[in-house]
């Protein structure tokens, strides 16, 4: 069974249509890439299904259960993350306190109990997620750089605090925008490596990307996305020599 | 020990800094108010309309901020939807109903304004509330509720994907702010001895907000600083008899231009850097 199914999924700008009926349904522990030329409306699914955006149309629902309605944040509690294309990093605090925010919606504790808990010591689930989130670092391998600002870090260091950000929520679909935009040749591979071995410990990944190598490198299955409707679907093999593909990246060839 | 002067002056700075306190703990979660005076003005009253109907001082204290805490969730609700600059226009509209509203209110005096009331405030109270007050918003802002209002601050749809309940964290931080800015307004009334509503409008909420901006926004002990600071430079300007008011505008003028994120950064009173400071000694 799909781990997350989209159905009939439209949205609609001011009578721009970003996305036109879109079903896609994502299998678990797999690595899944939606890609398309600029403004086929890939991150439109992204906030959708994060629920950034609200759906035109359409339904989405995440092991069975209906996204729709939802706030983002008990999305995220369920277990979708997301990274954005341009970071959206929490520059003023350090990489650690990034982190520790995407635990928060796995802290229980309510304010009774962070004010009165005596002796005034750490809470146990407080130490818990401190734990898990030098864990993520340490997988990322930023676990060095865990008290630097932000924004003191390079744009791949950045782009991986990003990631760890994502995972730092313990989240069973990690959704990625762009993770390789930046990133140089050994970056790029270090997250390939990466990406393969969240999938191997049960994640599942699904991220839009335009380096066609790691595409068709990483990705289990590829959905291909022109103006807002879905053209061709399936794994890298079939899409590569898929003709309307190819017409959608390169144009139509002349008779 | 100290003249009575000087306690004055000390009383009205530690009643300053709780207001300081009280504009602060919203800002950490991106909500900026300039109608703190308000929440003070509903501390105010009700604890004194309470204290002078016979019911003890600390007892009245605690039901005016409590007072002040609802109706900040009851005015935090709708500022939920709303963001940045309209939030700031809510407030000071807020500010300008709680005002109006006690310049009408019979039972506290209306337009002649509410005295009579024991001079309850010490220094010691003050201060000892301002302590607590300040241990238990350092001990938010070390658990998950500070992070969540640090991360709304700099990114509220990020924060919000990450799975941080924007609703609860900003009314939370509102509340906290509406809570403290009532025990402001109570030990206010208490030492003032006589509260017009006036006392509250919006230059009281602006003269609030100048605290935190000159101390140091992102830090709890730069409103501290800024309190203390701006309280005793009224005072101390006063041998400048006219122009008291035009050089304390320009010295706040000066601050921004050359230090504008105030005083103290975040980290300038804080374990981390007090640590640095030891491992500096240590090692020359």
């Amino acid at each position: 069974m799909a781990i997350l199914e989209v159905k009939k999924l439209s949205k609609y700008f001011d009578g721009f249509q970003a996305l036109q009926a879109l079903d896609l349904a994502i299998d678990p522990v797999s690595i899944w890439a939606i890609i398309g030329p600029n403004g086929a409306g890939k991150s439109t699914i992204f906030n959708l299904i994060s629920g950034i955006l609200t759906p035109s149309k359409g339904e989405m629902y995440f092991k069975g259960v209906k996204l729709n309605g939802m706030k983002p944040n008990q999305r995220t509690a369920l277990g979708i993350a997301l990274t954005f294309q341009n970071l959206r990093l929490f520059p003023k605090m350090t990489v650690l306190e990034n982190l520790l925010v995407g635990q928060n919606c796995r802290i229980k504790a309510n304010l009774g109990k962070v004010l009165f808990h005596f002796p005034f010591r750490p809470l146990s689930e407080e130490k818990k997620a401190q734990v898990f989130a030098q864990e993520v670092l340490e997988f990322v391998g930023l676990l060095t750089r865990r008290d630097d600002l932000v924004s003191n870090l390079s744009y791949g260091e950045q782009e991986l605090v990003a990631l760890a950000r994502a995972l730092a929520t313990d989240p069973e679909i990690l959704l990625l925008d762009e993770p390789c935009a930046g990133l140089n040749s050994q970056e790029t591979s270090d997250l390939k490596r990466l990406l393969r071995t969240l999938v191997e410990n049960g994640k599942t990944i699904c991220f839009i990307e335009h380096d066609m190598n790691m595409v068709m490198e990483i990705s289990d299955m590829i959905t291909v996305l022109n103006f807002g409707v879905k053209i061709a679907e399936g794994p890298p093999s079939t899409i590569k020599g898929d003709p309307k593909v190819i017409e959608a990246y390169l144009g139509a060839e002349e008779e | 020990m100290i003249s009575p002067y000087m306690e004055s002056i000390l009383i009205f700075a530690g009643i300053n800094i709780l207001l300081a306190i009280s504009w602060y703990v919203p800002h950490c979660a991106g909500l900026i108010s300039i109608g703190q005076g308000g929440f003070m003005a509903i501390g105010a009253y009700v604890s004194a309309y309470l204290s002078l109907h016979g019911i003890p001082f600390y007892l009245s204290l605690s039901i005016g901020a409590i007072t002040s805490c609802v109706i900040s969730i009851i005015v935090g609700l709708p500022a939920l939807r709303i963001k940045g600059l309209y939030v700031i226009l809510l407030t000071i509209g807020f500010g300008e109903i709680v005002r109006i509203f006690f310049l009408n209110f019979e039972p506290t005096g209306s337009a002649e304004g509410l005295g009579g009331m024991f001079p309850y405030t010490t220094l010691l109270s003050v201060y000892l509330t301002v302590a607590i007050v300040m241990f238990f918003i350092n001990l938010i802002n070390n658990s998950h509720f500070g992070r969540a209002m640090e991360a709304v601050l700099e990114d509220e749809d990020a924060a919000e994907t990450l799975g941080v309940n924007l609703t609860t964290t900003k009314l939370l931080a509102f509340s906290i702010g509406g809570f403290i800015a009532g025990l402001g307004g109570g030990f206010y009334a208490h030492y003032a001895l006589y509260i017009h509503s006036d006392n509250f409008g919006i230059l009281r909420s602006v003269e609030i907000l100048i605290y935190p901006f000159v101390g140091g926004i992102s830090s709890l002990w730069g409103g501290v600083l800024g309190a203390l600071l701006l309280t005793s430079l009224t005072e101390a300007l006063r041998v400048a008899r006219d122009f008291r008011m035009e050089i304390y505008g320009g010295i706040i003028v000066v601050t921004m231009i050359f230090r504008p994120q105030g005083f103290l950064g975040k980290y300038t009173i804080s374990w981390k850097s007090g640590r640095r400071v030891l491992h500096l000694l240590k090692f020359k």
